[in-house]
């Protein structure tokens, strides 16, 4: 089977609970997958203006296209909550998936948060992050090492420790759950 | 209106701070090995969104090793080359082991997750570092 289908198959599959209150009361929603599909939806049209470099980066990379819009409108709302040079988290993080300014060079600061450089850079970060999970895990289904990465991405390698503990520690206690829940939204989109 | 111009100032001139802060921020602390030893442990906490840089001096034809030794779930450790090469960031673990190749200063740069520093919770550390030849 092509990695791009197996990554794809295990979106799919992957189990979630979607926003926690915490996450969902930002947007004055109740919890649940109802409420981050909610929240993707509103992001879809600066989502849908990137699509193709989403696809593009995500298919180079065997990421998941839909994952990384979903990162992108749970990190920045694709953007729309940065400041004018790109940046958010108080200056410490560029761009719309938000890479950590504090431990990598962000690439294409000068170009602007959506541009491919940052897209691309991300990406391969979420891609490490499922290689670690997934050497962490060995014995985890494709769709718990998918929601790990995520997780990953948001709190650490160090803080996967179970499959049902995986958003323990994450921002909102939620982090995997909601991405997972704004991708299969993007999933038949981007 | 003096205030509001005063406003603007102000704006205009912490802007371009913000978005360098976050590593030009970091505390820098040389590692220092004890006469004849070749390992040295240093203790460390840190908080929110501070990092630390550990400064490791390093000749060619040397071993470095670093552990990062802690109870806590959300320290990240990243090791840079000379000129800040990223040698391994996310992907480090808490050990890294290499030979130097390029002599300069190697910086290991601990901090916590942006989930863990959102809270503001200290966390407590410790990181072993040895070079030796090779």
């Amino acid at each position: 089977m092509p990695d791009g289908t197996r990554w794809t198959l295990a979106l799919a599959k992957a189990p979630t609970t979607g926003a926690s209150a915490v996450t969902a009361a930002q947007d004055g929603l109740a919890p649940g997958i109802q409420a981050s599909r909610t929240m993707a939806q509103k992001d879809l049209a600066r989502v849908m203006k990137i699509a193709d470099v989403f696809r593009e980066v995500g298919t180079a990379l065997d990421v998941p296209p839909p994952l990384i819009a979903a990162v992108s409108s749970r990190e920045s709302r694709c953007g729309s909550v940065l400041d004018a040079k790109g940046f958010g988290d108080h200056g410490h993080a560029f761009g719309i998936l938000q890479i950590d300014a504090r431990f990598h060079t962000p690439q294409g600061v000068d170009k602007g948060p959506a541009c491919r450089e940052h897209i691309e850079q991300a990406a391969r970060i979420l891609l490490d992050f499922r290689n670690q999970v997934r050497a962490k895990h060995p014995d985890w289904e494709d769709e718990f090492v998918l929601k790990g990465s995520v997780a990953a991405y948001n709190a650490g390698v160090s803080n996967i420790q179970t499959k049902l503990g995986i958003d323990k520690g994450t921002t909102g206690d939620d982090y995997g759950s909601d991405v997972i829940a704004r991708a299969q939204f993007y999933s038949d989109k981007v | 209106m003096l205030w509001l111009a005063l406003a603007i100032v102000a704006t205009l001139w912490t802007f371009p701070l913000a978005q360098s802060q976050s590593r030009d921020s970091a505390r820098r602390v040389p590692v220092r090995f004890p006469p004849s030893r070749s390992t040295v442990t240093l203790p460390g906490q840190v908080t929110g969104y501070d990092v630390i840089d550990y400064v490791i001096p390093a000749r060619a034809q040397r071993q470095l090793t670093v552990r990062l030794i802690t109870p806590s779930r959300f320290l990240t450790m990243a090791v840079y080359g000379p000129n800040e090469n990223e040698i391994c960031v996310d992907t480090c673990g808490d050990r890294w082991s290499g030979a130097i190749s390029r002599p300069g200063d190697y910086i290991v740069r601990v901090g916590l997750s942006r989930a863990e520093a959102r809270r503001n919770r200290p966390a407590r550390f410790q990181l072993r570092v040895t070079l030796t030849s090779k």
